[in-house]
């Protein structure tokens, strides 16, 4: 039991502070009112109490690798996960404090005439979002996953129709849960595949399934994980929905709508990848090596559609909208590395999704300080003479631009060269598949300097002077100023956020204990009796027999588990 | 083991420029002397590397070296080190960079804080390609220069600043990410080959790569380096960037800002893929032709003095890519020489146009004229950096266009078992390139500095009364900008050998790792002569039974007879032999 509590409790932390702070807009008018302007700051003291209990609860009580099982198998926490909770958590709080702007209306809930309205829900929303993001760090079941997707992206949804009066908000945001309602059925009809094939919802016992490997089905199932997945990551054909989504939204919440079901999404299929995907791609399986294009394929697709749709943007939030398409195409590369470096995989995922996460905070966040007539500044052209202006607003912006276009010395940079140098570890493909990914990655990489640039140039480059009310409270400010800092530091000294994702590679996944906690597993499933039932139907009695093997008939098996698994994600 | 001086020499700039910005003074003047200082303080620090460097003794190794982590995980490191080819050109990097902010202190009125804080990080960032030993770091700052470069010419700029830093941003950014791809694609070559990842440009020399992957390697280099020259049909972003960039940012793009791209050739292209680079060679060699006449014929017809020395830094450009692709050490040598004149003589160029832009807000032919008359010392540096950049002997660009041409046209003499790429034929349609210098250049002389004189009045009243307060001649400052670079002229005209027997070394250590790892032997031996297939690399101790042998040692004999140019080689270096030893 105290291991749950001990793996849950980030996520524990964020809901209380998230139901008092819920409990809190369901009160009068007027308490309500008077207590929303701490809203902010219990967000933070929640986001505070989370990252507390991350690191004192789990990552300095157990130094070096480790695997937090739960008794029940269906959580695993290893350092990998710990550091999503960390980037997770650590961004959360960027982004209350890019929204933590007194002037505005969430103190004046009732004002419908206001451009953007953050209430107290929006808080207590962006806790239960990153709740779900602290599950998934833990997820070793597909239950667990779907929950923890499915968290992470509900309340989504709601902050979506809430955060603007417009009308557009409410197209956006019913657009956006039909689409994701559609994607949640799509991942959990790939989940109902793996189940049926291997009769399992343990990752670790589908990875080392023979019947994964020898039917066909299994990459059916992927690639419907990968389509569900898709939407969440915003990748080739599922990305429809983005531009009108991030531009019907406040600027804070299309912030974070750019960051957390991203991270979600991508650490998701890592997930699923890292372990049944792995055990299909170097599978005998004919369709294997089309699963591996078929990744290639949606990469180069999503980068190159995300930024030719960009390149005619005139409007902020769609451009940047379509420039997190584009990135979500160059992490997608990240996956041809898999399995033989699938540490590198993980490594290039974090920190990529990580640096682009703050360098579109900080952009968003500066476009939430601009007003215009009454509504949000989208307009690029709502940025002319920001340089003269602000001048430290406008280099912020300049700095999370250049770090969107890969310029060295931002961490930008790092996150592409990482990305670039997972690929190239890539053993699925043939080089020429590989070089081609690369070439059409670098190509779009340089496409993309013609729509960013035209950001800088109406910052830096235009004259005249837009008409546009800039506030400058002091929180989101604050938000601004570690974003930028934050994206030269780990530009200059990479170093800083690596040596910790470097640990990750040293990981071992401790023979030990994970044969001794696979045991206590396989008692759990095979104990299960309408678990049996269910096998024979689907599965033709397969798994049936791997309960008996691992029941004593086959010694082998209980180490055959955990060191097939551990071939495939650290070969 | 670790030396600081040249992480300072990158970091005091970059770290005095961020600091301006913050906290600087706003008053323009004050901005100023602060970067002036800090860049001073820099130049003075790279004087005394040298002075270290020559106590340690002149040789092919790389000195005061520093490292430390960069990427760990994919063994990427700050690694940082001097070597004779690297020494001249941060010297002019240093010193050309003190000279541009010292003559900015006039033309630039508006957002100086930011002004300065650009120029310095421009500097260190610039040091940091030619110090690094790295790969990738090489990379980040190739690549980085983009950013003060974009702002500086799109902020400070003329009228089309725009539209010209675009062209630059883009241009040179499209180029680069293919280089890019090839930085990264060497290193995972290498991993491949040896299970060891690192991006340290010594260990990466030693991977062995095949030819054709080599040809499509050279190709992604060549795509970042060549915009960068630029080389001939590459070139079109340089004229609108040099006509918009404010004086400074002419002088420093000009002067160090290509040399990146000649470098980048020079010290990772040339010898990390030798195969592709000798059998590119005709065809670079034809475009760097083509660009010289080219350019020189578009110099000519200009109508702005500023674009007329733009199109003959492409054209200059030419000769420098054609001297290292003769693949011969007077070729290498020559052309780094290039490197250095072209930096001194241009930017000094683009320093007195500058100057008389303050005064009259113009550079068109047909508004100025007359100007000796009005002007005798402008007249005076004008003229001499003129003939510099013409190639008069006595001054700095002969010495270099000389040994580029001469390499040029020895290049397929036998030397051991290699014979270069090029020919006499690319040398004599090269030397046309040294006629049109000669004509545009006097011709923009001539129309500016003699003749009836013409002073058109300055339109705007705040231009003019900014232009009122200069002298009609040069003041004390800007004669004091110009003075250092015009002592180098004469220095390195009439005595290149202290150059010489400072590069010397790793020049030669560079052109044998070129010469030696040719790995498409057909190539060379269809052109040599027949019989040396299997003549060792090194002159084996000639067999007196082997009449074949003994043979072709008479005929390279014959090949390698003194000729009259060879005493006038030895005249610029003190050296006995054109060749590799």
């Amino acid at each position: 039991m105290s291991d749950y509590l001990q793996i849950l409790s980030p996520m524990l932390v964020l809901i209380a502070a998230a139901v008092v702070m819920l409990l809190v807009s369901c009160l009068g008018r007027v308490v309500r009112d008077s207590l929303s302007v701490l809203m902010p700051s219990l967000a933070l003291a929640g986001l505070l109490a989370a990252l507390l209990a991350a690191y004192w609860g789990i990552g300095r009580a157990m130094p070096g690798p480790f695997n937090l099982l739960s008794p029940d198998g269906s959580l695993l926490l290893t350092r990998t996960g710990l550091w999503v909770m960390y980037l997770g958590l650590f961004v959360g709080a960027l982004l209350v404090l890019a929204t933590w702007n007194p002037n505005r209306s969430y103190q004046r809930s009732g004002g419908g005439d206001l451009a953007v309205q953050i209430g107290p829900e929006f808080f207590a929303l962006l806790l239960i979002s990153l709740a779900g993001l602290m599950l998934l760090a833990a997820g070793r079941n597909l239950i667990v996953l779907f929950l923890a997707v499915e968290l992470v992206s509900l309340p989504t949804y709601v902050m979506v129709t809430l955060s603007r009066p417009q009308a557009q908000a409410r197209e956006a945001g019913l657009k956006y849960f039909f689409l994701g309602a559609l994607s949640a059925a799509l991942l959990a009809y790939g989940f109902s595949f793996l189940y049926g094939l291997t009769g399992s919802v343990h990752l670790d016992i589908i990875a080392a399934s023979p019947q994964l490997r020898q039917n066909a089905l299994g990459v059916l199932a992927l690639v419907l994980v990968l389509a569900g997945l898709g939407f969440k990551i915003a990748a080739f054909p599922m990305h429809l929905y983005v531009a009108d989504v991030y531009q019907g939204a406040a600027a804070p919440v299309s912030a974070l709508l750019a960051f957390l079901p991203k991270f979600a999404g991508f650490y998701g299929l890592y997930l699923v990848m890292s372990t049944a995907g792995s055990a299909l791609l170097t599978a005998a399986v004919p369709m294997a090596k089309v699963l591996a294009a078929l990744i290639g394929i949606l990469a180069a697709a999503t980068m190159t559609i995300g930024n030719l749709l960009a390149l005619r943007q005139r409007n902020l939030k769609r451009l940047l909208a379509y420039s997190s398409i584009a990135h979500s195409g160059y992490i997608l590369l990240a996956f041809m590395a898999l399995p033989s470096g699938s540490i590198q995989t993980v490594q290039a995922i974090l920190f990529y999704v990580f640096a682009y996460g703050v360098a579109t905070l900080g952009a968003f966040a500066i476009l939430s300080l601009m007003e215009r007539q009454r509504d949000e500044a989208q307009e690029i052209a709502d940025l002319t003479g920001l340089a003269r202006r602000r001048p430290g607003l406008a280099a912020g912006l300049a700095i999370c631009i250049f770090s969107l276009i890969g310029m060295p010395l931002t961490a930008g940079f790092v996150g592409k060269f990482y990305v670039f140098s997972t690929l190239l570890r890539s053993q699925l493909l043939d080089q020429a598949w590989i070089v081609t990914l690369l070439t059409i990655a670098l190509i779009n990489a340089a496409v993309a300097v013609g729509y960013y640039l035209r950001i800088i140039s109406a910052c830096y480059l235009d004259s005249g002077a837009a008409p546009v009310r800039i506030q400058s409270p002091l929180a989101p400010v604050l938000g601004i100023v570690l974003a930028a800092v934050l994206t030269i530091l780990l530009g200059i000294a990479p170093q800083l956020l690596l040596k910790h994702l470097d640990t990750l590679a040293a990981r071992s996944d401790n023979v030990q204990t994970i044969q001794v906690r696979q045991e206590d597993l396989t008692t759990i499933y095979r104990a299960d009796p309408g678990e049996q039932v269910t096998r024979s139907d689907t599965a033709s009695g397969h798994t049936g027999d791997l309960s008996n093997r691992a029941a004593g008939t086959d010694p082998s098996f209980v180490s055959q588990i955990p060191t097939s698994s551990l071939l495939l994600t650290e070969q | 083991m670790n030396n600081y001086i040249l992480p300072i020499l990158i970091l005091l700039p970059m770290v005095g420029g961020v600091l301006i910005a913050l906290l600087g003074p706003s008053a323009p003047r004050r901005a100023a002397y602060c970067a002036l200082a800090a860049s001073t303080l820099t130049l003075l620090i790279s004087v005394v590397a040298p002075l270290q460097y020559l106590a340690e003794g002149v040789n092919a190794e790389f000195q005061l070296q520093f490292q430390r982590p960069f990427i760990a995980a994919l063994q990427s490191t700050i690694h940082l080190g001097m070597d004779g080819i690297a020494l001249p050109l941060v010297l002019l990097t240093n010193l050309l960079s003190v000279l541009a902010i010292w003559s900015s202190l006039s033309a630039i009125q508006r957002q100086a804080r930011s002004y300065y804080a650009l120029m310095l990080i421009l500097q260190g960032a610039m040091t940091g390609v030619f110090v690094s030993m790295d790969l990738l770091l090489f990379y980040v700052f190739f690549e980085f220069t983009l950013v003060p470069l974009f702002l500086l010419v799109g902020i400070w700029g003329g009228a089309q600043r725009r539209l010209a830093a675009f062209k630059l941003f883009i241009y040179t950014m499209a180029g680069g990410v293919l280089t890019f791809g090839a930085v990264v694609f060497v290193a995972w070559y290498h991993y491949r080959q040896t299970a060891q990842m690192t991006f340290d440009i010594q260990k990466l020399y030693a991977t062995q790569i095949p030819q054709s992957v080599q040809l499509w390697l050279f190709a992604a280099f060549f795509a970042g380096f060549a915009v960068k020259v630029p080389l001939f049909p590459f070139h079109t972003w340089l004229p609108l960037a040099h006509t918009e960039a404010p004086t400074a940012g002419s002088v420093l793009l000009a002067g160090v800002l290509l040399k990146l791209g000649t470098y980048g050739f020079l010290r990772i292209a040339l010898p990390l893929l030798p195969g592709a680079a000798f059998q590119a060679a005709p065809l670079v060699a034809v475009l760097a032709i083509v660009g010289i006449v080219y350019a020189s014929l578009a110099a000519w017809v200009q109508s702005d003095v500023k674009k007329l020395v733009a199109y003959s830094s492409v054209a200059h450009l030419g000769f420098c890519m054609l001297g290292m692709f003769a693949f011969n050490h007077t070729g290498l040598s020559g052309s780094l020489l290039y490197m250095v004149n072209h930096g001194i003589s241009t930017g000094a160029l683009f320093l007195v146009v500058g100057m008389i832009y303050e005064r009259y807000h113009t550079r068109e032919f047909s508004r100025l004229g007359g100007l000796a008359r009005r002007m005798p010392i402008m007249a005076f540096f004008l003229v001499l950096f003129s003939l510099s950049s013409i190639g008069l002997p006595g001054l700095n660009g002969f010495v270099s266009e000389f040994s580029v041409l001469y390499a040029v046209f020895t290049s397929a003499r036998p030397l051991e078992t290699f014979i270069g790429p090029l020919g006499p034929t690319y040398a004599i349609l090269a030397a046309t390139g040294v006629v049109l210098s000669a004509i545009y250049m006097l011709w923009m002389c001539q129309r500016v500095l003699f003749g009836p004189l013409a002073e058109p009045a300055v339109a705007e009243e705040a231009a003019a009364a900014e232009a009122a307060k200069l002298p009609a001649d040069l003041g004390r400052r800007e004669w004091g900008l110009l003075t250092p670079l015009a002592i180098l002229v004469v220095l390195l005209g009439v005595y290149p050998r202290m150059y010489f027997d400072l590069t010397d070394p790793a020049i030669e250590k560079i052109q044998q790792r070129m010469t030696q790892r040719i790995t498409h032997p057909d190539k060379i031996l269809t052109r040599n002569l027949q019989p040396a297939a299997d003549r060792p690399s090194a002159p084996a101790p000639s067999d007196p039974a082997d009449l074949d042998t003994a043979a072709i040692d008479s005929r390279v004999e014959a090949d390698s007879r003194p000729s009259p140019m060879t005493g006038i080689y030895i005249v610029f270096t003190g050296k006995e032999s054109p060749g590799g030893e």
